[in-house]
């Protein structure tokens, strides 16, 4: 999802600010994208975390870090219309939302390998619990022989 | 037919355990939710920017906007300090019937003093203050209800059951508000505006009904949320701690969650960027206001048809595996015998895409299936 987006931005940003057409259709996309991919997947990442990660950490980013970022941009647009006015080119902020695109993929590709070592643990903590559990069975095995 | 018989009984399987009662009266309680929801919202909005009960001024909506973030923050104090008292169960309980009785009774008031509304007197002014109010607390209310519902949600289950289970149980709660936002208009028409807010709170009522019925079942089953013997130890570390000091060293502790927080504040800064700029491009070549208006209906209403399309596919793929794939199959070795049907290319490409769409999405059900046996053949075994 952020490589579509990203490419999108990008797809704008070399057409300064796009046409109206692309501009819609990375719109579109991400709207689309972000309420069902992102939300679905979002949420399966709580489930191999502890309680207080689900009830508080879940909250305290659903809540207030969402927001917080929503509402830093279009405190930064409303200082940057000020400044500017009518003369806002929005060829700068394609340009930013580029900037802003790029970062997004490079924190979700951290994130998506923070999950791969997390999953590999997680098995491997699996595979620890099955091989102890077999030890015990054969102990107890060669214990009932003797 | 045995497939048909297969996913029916694996599903009457699925829905008979205690686990997917519990998670499926969640998520009616969610769905119910984000129903009132609809009703709350266009309610409160269009009360509190009409001139009769709250402001004329357009600056109201930003500015409440605004206001949300600070509250947020109470409210998400507030919920911790409940949360730490309580638990789960009589957090998310408390949080609905206290957004239920607000919801109630401002649509009774709004109702019973809307002949002296016209007077601009202090009736006025207490319903614009009032609607001002609800309207912030509705946009911090949705965010916090809705995730503590799926945090019950993603406590009871497991990866796999997640990785099946959760799109299309929130494309049934998208497909719901869907639903609730088109009998709106015909339900404002018939009963007023107020009535709405009342509707919206009676749905809350009914979503706390759902969501503890599913803390019943989990409670009765043993699986309720609850932390265990090292997470208790590791909550009464956080005595005495305030929520700042709390998340500090929650997202030192779980480098996830301080990953995903980040990931969270710089997506939702590019989605409010980019809502900007289409805002901004669209005026700039489009400058007739109806027009824009229906251009912003049309993507608006494309995004919403690739949402549901997107969860609508996850829950219908099954059936639609299981009534399609015979009948394609034999239209599609007729069609390629048939010299009338062979020579339209496209047709047949489109059909065989189809059919190979369903085959692959049917495949990874299947996959989860034998899983569910597997694991069924576990517990069996095992007692």
């Amino acid at each position: 999802m952020p490589t579509v987006v990203m490419l999108c931005t990008v797809l704008m940003s070399y057409q300064n600010a796009g046409s109206i057409h692309v501009v819609s259709a990375s719109f579109l996309l991400m709207k689309a994208m972000e309420y069902s991919i992102r939300g679905v997947t979002t949420e399966m990442v709580y489930v191999s975390l502890d309680y207080e990660s689900r009830f508080l950490g879940k909250e305290i980013i659903g809540v207030f870090v969402n927001r917080v970022g929503k509402s830093a941009v279009a405190i930064g647009l409303s200082v940057v219309t000020t400044y500017y006015g009518s003369d806002l080119d929005l060829k700068h902020l394609s340009t930013a939302l580029v900037v802003i695109s790029i970062l997004s993929w490079l924190l979700s590709y951290r994130l998506s390998k923070f999950l791969d070592k997390t999953n590999n643990n997680d098995d491997d903590d699996d595979n620890n619990k099955s091989a102890n559990n077999q030890n015990a069975t054969s102990e107890s095995d060669k214990a009932k022989m003797e | 037919m045995t497939i048909v018989k297969r996913i029916f009984a694996t599903y009457y399987r699925e829905a008979s355990s205690p686990k997917a009662r519990s998670v499926l009266s969640m998520a009616l309680a969610s769905a119910v939710h984000f129903a009132g929801y609809e009703y709350a919202r266009t309610g409160t909005l269009t009360l509190l920017t009409s001139e009769r009960t709250g402001f004329s001024s357009s600056s109201v909506v930003p500015l409440a906007m605004g206001c949300a973030s600070p509250v947020s923050l109470l409210l998400l104090w507030l919920y911790a300090s409940m949360l730490e008292r309580s638990g789960p169960s009589a957090s998310l309980r408390n949080s609905l019937l206290f957004y239920a009785f607000v919801l109630i009774s401002g649509g009774l008031f709004l109702q019973s003093v809307d002949h002296l509304l016209k007077l601009q007197g202090i009736h006025h002014q207490i319903s614009s203050y009032f609607l001002f109010g609800l309207f912030v607390l509705e946009n911090c209310f949705v965010q916090l209800l809705f995730t503590q519902q799926w945090a019950f949600m993603s406590s009871v289950q497991t990866k796999e059951e997640a990785a099946v289970w959760f799109a299309p149980i929130a494309g049934i709660g998208s497909i719901i508000s869907t639903v609730a936002a088109f009998t709106v208009s015909h339900t404002t028409d018939t009963l007023g505006l107020p009535s709405l807010l009342i509707i919206a709170g009676v749905f809350m009522l009914l979503s706390t009904y759902f969501s503890m019925d599913a803390y019943r079942i989990a409670a009765q089953n043993g699986f309720e949320p609850a932390p265990n013997a090292n997470e208790k130890k590791q909550l009464a570390k956080n005595d005495g701690k305030n929520l700042l000091q709390r998340a500090v060293a929650l997202f030192q502790r779980v480098p996830i969650l301080e990953a995903l927080c980040i990931e969270a504040l710089i997506s939702q800064s590019q989605s409010s960027l980019l809502n900007s700029l289409f805002v901004l491009k669209m005026k700039e070549t489009i400058p007739s206001d109806d027009e824009r208006a229906r251009y912003t209906g049309n993507v608006s209403f494309f995004s919403n048809v690739i949402r549901d399309v997107l969860y609508f596919c996850s829950l219908c793929v099954p059936y639609l595996s299981s009534l399609c794939v015979p009948y394609l199959s034999d239209y599609i070795s007729s069609s390629f015998q048939s010299p009338s049907i062979i020579e339209n290319i496209r047709t047949r490409i489109i059909i065989s895409a189809t059919l190979a769409l369903i085959v692959l999405a049917e495949s990874s059900i299947l996959q989860y299936y034998q899983f569910l046996e597997s694991d069924s053949v576990i517990n069996n075994s095992g007692s």
